[in-house]
């Protein structure tokens, strides 16, 4: 289910990996979490390096690229809410360990570039609507544009 | 007709802007390691020519200016990520140490909490025990004692943090003075037509050094600059600072007065942005969660404990001192109010075997006694904003350092000094010297030739 929704999205997750099925042996996890935390986790790391991958982007304002990051998370997070909740994930019974633990941490590391992306979006938006202005009246003054996250752009 | 003097002035002017040139280059070869430093290039422009009916000659080149390069627009965006990062930067270190007493341990009111109703609900399997009850008494105390060093800790680092004002103050009051006197410098040798680069370098760097402290509004006007905060209150106006003032309020922090007005809630950016933040918004609102935290606890327990009776079957009284009734302080004050274990009510019907009330008790662990929700529930929540608020703002603090990254290698690009090019024009300003040098030789030989020349008479 998770694995056509990624492809569908234009991904291509591996959900075979050795590492993987090492971590989680047969007989110590129910059916269930054999066959979601696989994906979960293989789709959760996708979702952190696409979004440390989406910082360039905002850097440089490439809006293309932007716009493909986003579309690759959306896919990503589709294909996420296939495989349940976090909360679903963690009170499987039988998840080993260290498997657990790789889950958390993945988990963390989504939460974390995510507030980074929400915080450069912001700036990027900031700068755009400068840009905007400044091609809009080349001789309007940016100056108390820069003032505040919420302060609005006056074009004239 | 041009004269060989005329001739000679053109090749002369032509040294001497080439030698303004190389000047310019080679103060910026010295300046290639110096932070702050923008390149500077020289303006040259032809002199105004001689017209001499129906000829006109050129009278050579003047070197008019030697300009600092900078983008303006870079610039003010620099300042405005600096401001963000030092605020973040300020709040996410502030936050953290406001985390630290909510990190699990054996002593965190969690774990207190839990320890408390633990003990409540092992006395309930033999309520006429002392050293039962003596547990209760003492995991209550144990409550009592890590409300209480939650909130000095907490008032604590809103102290220190007032001192972080007052000192962020004071910074702030020495750059403007700084740049005051920078702005009257520059101001006079571009009055005298001379440049001012170095200077406008140091006072771009004073600037970028008081952003990082406060939120700043930068108003250039023509040969000076004007500086406020974000709301509009001056803080350098041409040649004159303003300084800040700090004064003690009722609750004994600093408010921070500019022109006499308390801007205090106006300042949202720059460290001290973010030290006010924390102190006046963050680590309060905290507090408040806390106090109604101990203080729904406390009026829960002590309620329950009115129902029941106790070993000598009298009627319960506080185990908990009663919270101030305002809630502000209760964490502080929080305090156990029996020492005689035999005074917890946990009888229902004042006989002594009786576990009904401590049951009762227990309970209330699982009822939503504070704000709706259970006291570790509230617990939980409390510890889950903090972590919260401090997660973003190390990532706005990430975000910011990134941006301010990206304009600084933008400027160096710009400002900065690249010794391949300067090595160019180095070479190109020498040519062009040996060139107008071998002008002035050719000139030099074509009037000894004159002056050589028989005289012409009768």
């Amino acid at each position: 289910m998770a694995a056509a929704s990624t492809r569908q999205s234009g991904l291509r997750v591996q959900f075979n990996d050795p590492d993987l099925k090492r971590m989680m042996p047969a007989d110590s996890i129910t059916t269930a979490a054999r066959e979601l935390l696989p994906g979960r986790l293989v789709l959760m790391r996708e979702l952190e390096a696409s979004l440390a991958g989406s910082r360039k982007a905002l850097l440089a304002l490439d809006l293309e690229d932007i716009e493909r990051g986003t579309r690759d998370q959306v896919g990503l997070i589709r294909a996420l809410e296939t495989t349940g909740t976090s909360a679903e994930a963690s009170s499987l019974r039988g998840l080993p360990p260290s498997m657990a633990e790789e889950l958390r941490r993945c988990e963390a590391g989504v939460l974390q570039e995510a507030r980074l992306q929400a915080a450069l979006l912001a700036r990027a938006q900031r700068k755009l609507r400068i840009l905007a202005n400044m091609l809009a009246d080349p001789s309007l003054s940016y100056e108390f544009l820069f003032s505040k996250p919420g302060a609005q752009a006056h074009i004239l | 007709m041009s004269s060989l003097n005329a001739s000679l002035a053109t090749a002369l002017s032509g040294l001497e802007a080439e030698q303004g040139s190389i000047a310019a280059t080679t103060n910026n070869v010295a300046n290639v390691n110096t932070p702050g430093y923008s390149r500077e290039e020289p303006v040259l422009v032809t002199s105004d020519p001689v017209v001499l009916t129906p000829l006109t000659f050129g009278t050579g080149v003047t070197l008019q200016s030697v300009e600092s390069i900078r983008d303006p627009l870079l610039e003010s965006q620099i300042q405005q990520q600096t401001q963000a990062q030092g605020q973040f930067s300020t709040l996410t270190s502030a936050l953290q140490q406001t985390q630290v007493n909510f990190t699990a341990s054996t002593s965190d009111i969690g774990t207190a909490i839990s320890n408390f109703f633990d003990s409540i609900n092992q006395l309930s399997t033999n309520p006429s025990d002392l050293s039962l009850r003596q547990g209760v008494l003492t995991a209550a105390g144990n409550l009592a004692t890590s409300f209480n060093s939650t909130a000095n800790n907490l008032t604590q680092q809103r102290s220190s943090l007032d001192l972080s004002v007052v000192q962020a103050v004071n910074q702030v009051n020495q750059l403007t003075q700084q740049i005051a006197q920078l702005n009257g410098q520059i101001s006079n040798l571009q009055n005298l037509g001379e440049s001012a680069g170095t200077f406008v370098d140091q006072r771009t760097q004073a600037i970028d050094q008081l952003s990082a402290l406060v939120d700043v509004s930068v108003i250039p006007s023509d040969k000076s600059l004007t500086l406020t905060t974000t709301n509009g209150s001056p803080l350098v106006v041409g040649q004159q600072s303003f300084q800040l003032q700090t004064q003690s309020n009722l609750s004994g922090l600093h408010d921070i007065y500019s022109q006499g007005a308390d801007i205090t809630s106006q300042i949202t950016s720059g460290q001290l942005g973010g030290t006010l933040q924390a102190r006046d918004q963050q680590i309060p609102a905290v507090q408040t969660q806390l106090d109604s935290l101990a203080s729904g606890l406390a009026t829960a327990v002590n309620t329950v404990q009115a129902g029941g009776f106790d070993l000598n079957g009298v009627a319960g009284t506080n185990l908990f001192n009663p919270s101030p009734v305002s809630g502000v302080g209760a964490a502080a004050s929080l305090s156990v109010a029996i020492t005689d274990p035999s005074l917890i009510a946990a009888s229902s019907d004042g006989s002594v075997g009786s576990n009904g009330n401590a049951e009762q008790l227990y309970a209330l662990n699982s009822q939503p006694v504070v704000s709706g929700h259970t006291p570790t529930n509230y617990y939980s929540s409390i510890v889950f904003n903090v972590g919260n608020d401090v997660a973003n703002a190390s990532a706005e603090q990430s975000a910011s350092a990134l941006v301010l990254q990206q304009l600084n290698d933008q400027r160096s690009s710009v400002s900065g000094v690249s010794l391949d090019e300067e090595a160019a024009d180095l070479v190109r300003y020498q040519d062009a010297y040996a060139a107008s040098a071998q002008v002035v030789i050719a000139i030099n030989d074509m009037m000894n030739a004159t002056i050589a020349m028989p005289t012409l008479t009768g």
